[in-house]
Parts: structure tokens; C-alpha cells; sequence
């Protein structure tokens, strides 16, 4: 891609290069841009916390999923949104499922749902913008959502 | 005499800063920015019982001055004789770590059999810039042994104890119960009694 740029402008026709040359360049980097973005993700989540709060001195929130995108697109990098921080999320060795993982002492441990959102690349730049700008990471709209139910801490 | 003595003291000195800059030369942090990736696993449990619970939890830290590309860590240490995976995977893959930041992983499995066990260290392999041919290999932190205690004298020092509770109250209700049924019966003949004399005395009156 940047050679193509380099060619195009390196060369003494630049004055000669037309509208046409320039949308195919443009039209280049976007279709690339497009590709890599996951279009309509499906997730399938299964979630497991720790719950009994004798024997360990951290809970673990563990969900694993699989992102299927209506493109076909595969080995999206994704990050997740943890507490006030982005963190990238894991890939099995397959690169099939993914992970996110935290653990919280047990006297912090909230139960419920814990609602995560997932970010794509593009996502993720948009939220560090958001970031700089002192926003909230709720202010930029995640890609997919996944729930953590942690029914209870039994001491 | 002097002259050679000065003459060594002059190499000496020579010497001795020409080993000041070699070893500078040693210990000069590389001009190139390369990810350095330290890797620590910690087992968060109070008591690693037989059959529940053990969280293990991976935290993962670039502390180079660039992105760590492809961090990739292996557990083989929870074999499938000695460990049931019960959440999260045992090998994963991290695209990319920042320079500077960390990330963290957890797993939870639960031991078969109870006994000393020597949790290992797990392997973590990173390509350390853009450009690295081959990946940088390297150990996570080792937990040490540790002693699984049996789910038995877990359950003894533990547990509520409901099903005992109730087998002692019932264990309790004859020695209870017997002197209360005498003391019953005994009293419920005296009251019978006076009732008859009172009757018997309200009688004459009239």
C-alpha cells in the first residue's frame, strides 16, 4: 500500500494524476481498513466465578467466548474494558476462543452482573482518545457486550 | 626501582578505568527499544483443598520501551490426573502488550488427589520488537510446593455441620424426654387429686 502511494507520487506525472487515480488509492486504504473490521459479531459466552470465599483470598471472573463475524473475518485483536482500564483480551491457542479474566479480593468482590465491553482496534484508539480527553470509556460505543453473573461469595 | 614501581601503579590505574569502561560497556542499556516481559504466577488460595477451587493468576508486565508482539504463555503444569481445568485456558496468546502496561489471566482448576505438589512455572514466549526473527523464551515466577489438604479434614474443620447438629438433638431427646414424661405423669395424677378434694370439700358446704 505505501509503496503504491511512494510510486504515485514520487514520479514526475504527478501533476498528471487525475480523480480517478486518487479515489483507487483512497478506495484501496479504505477496502483494507473495512476487511479487518468485524462486521456484525456474534458472541457466544460461557462464564464461571469462584464462589466459595474460604478457601481463596482472590474470586476469579473468568468468561471464555468465540466471535463469529457475518464477514468472516478471524483473529480479531480485541480489548476489554476493565474497570477504568482497556486490557487486551486473550486468545486460546487456536485462536478460536477468547478470554477475559480479573480476580478481586474477597471484601471488594461485588455480586450481580458485570457488564464488559469489547473493543476492537479502531475501538481501542477511540477510547484512548476519549481517555486523553479525560471521558469515560462508557462514552465510546464498545463492539459487543458480555455479562459475568457472580451469584454469591459464601464464607 | 621507583621508576618501575611508579610505571606499575600508573598501569594500574590504567587498567583499572580501562575496566570501568568495559564494564559500563556491559551493563549500558541497548539504544534500541525492545519489550522486556515479565511474567509472575500466583496462586490465590487460603487452602488448596482436594476438589475445590485453586484461582491461579497470571499478571504479565512490559516493562521494555516497545510493544511485546505475540506474548504467548503455556501451563503445563495441571496435568489431567493430578488437576481438572475448570475455567479459563491453560495456554494463551496475547497479540500485543504495550510498552508499559500489563495484563493479567486467570485459571481456576481443582486437584483429583490430595498431598504435596510442586507448582512449577509456566513458559512465555513474546517476539520482543517488529522486526524479531525469532521469539524470546522465558519462565514465569515459580509458586513452590504446596500442600493439598484431603476435602475430608477440610469438611471437619469447616463445614457447618447441619446433618451432626440434628443427630444430637435427636441423640438428646431421651434424656429429655424421659424425666419431663415422669414428671408429667405424676403431676397431672396430683392435680386430678386436689381437684377431687376441693370438689369434695364444696360439696360438704353446701
Amino acid at each position: 500500500m505505501a509503496q503504491v502511494c511512494l510510486f504515485y507520487f514520487s514520479e514526475s506525472n504527478f501533476f498528471n494524476m487525475n480523480m480517478v487515480h486518487i479515489l483507487l488509492i483512497f478506495g484501496l486504504i479504505g477496502a483494507s481498513l473495512a476487511s479487518d473490521a468485524c462486521q456484525n459479531p456474534q458472541i457466544k459466552a460461557e462464564s464461571y466465578t469462584s464462589q466459595d470465599a474460604t478457601i481463596v483470598t482472590n474470586i476469579a471472573y473468568i468468561a471464555t467466548f468465540s466471535l463469529t463475524c457475518a464477514n468472516g473475518v478471524t483473529g480479531v485483536s480485541l480489548y476489554a474494558a476493565i474497570g477504568d482500564r482497556l486490557v487486551p483480551v486473550a486468545r486460546s491457542a487456536d485462536g478460536a476462543t477468547y478470554q477475559v479474566s480479573w480476580t478481586e479480593e474477597v471484601a471488594k468482590a461485588t455480586t450481580g452482573d458485570h457488564a464488559i465491553g469489547l473493543y476492537d482496534d479502531v475501538g481501542y484508539a477511540a477510547v484512548r482518545k476519549a481517555q486523553r480527553s479525560d471521558e469515560p470509556i462508557s462514552s465510546v460505543k464498545p463492539m459487543a457486550t458480555i455479562i459475568i453473573n457472580h451469584p454469591v461469595s459464601r464464607v | 626501582m621507583k621508576h618501575m614501581l611508579v610505571f606499575a601503579g600508573l598501569l594500574a590505574v590504567v587498567a583499572v578505568s580501562q575496566a570501568d569502561v568495559t564494564a559500563e560497556d556491559q551493563f549500558k542499556v541497548e539504544e534500541d527499544s525492545i519489550a522486556r516481559v515479565l511474567a509472575q504466577k500466583l496462586i490465590q488460595n487460603k487452602y488448596l483443598v482436594e476438589g475445590q477451587d485453586v484461582v491461579v493468576r497470571y499478571s504479565l508486565f512490559n516493562v521494555g520501551s516497545a510493544a511485546a508482539l505475540n506474548v504467548r504463555v503455556q501451563e503445563a503444569g495441571f496435568g489431567a490426573g493430578d488437576f481438572d481445568i475448570v475455567a479459563g485456558k491453560a495456554d494463551f496468546t496475547l497479540d500485543r502488550l504495550a510498552p508499559g502496561a500489563n495484563a493479567s489471566h486467570t485459571l481456576v482448576v481443582r486437584p483429583l488427589k490430595y498431598g504435596y505438589y510442586n507448582f512449577t512455572a509456566a513458559t512465555v514466549s513474546y517476539l520482543d520488537s517488529e522486526t524479531a526473527s525469532e521469539p524470546t523464551v522465558g519462565f514465569t515466577s515459580e509458586p513452590g510446593e504446596g500442600g493439598i489438604v484431603a476435602f475430608r479434614d477440610y469438611n471437619k474443620k469447616f463445614s457447618s455441620h447441619l446433618l451432626d447438629w440434628l443427630v444430637f438433638a435427636v441423640m438428646t431427646l431421651p434424656s429429655l424426654g424421659i424425666p419431663f414424661a415422669l414428671w408429667y405423669s405424676s403431676k397431672s395424677k396430683y392435680d386430678a387429686v386436689i381437684a377431687e378434694k376441693r370438689a369434695d370439700a364444696g360439696k360438704k358446704r353446701e
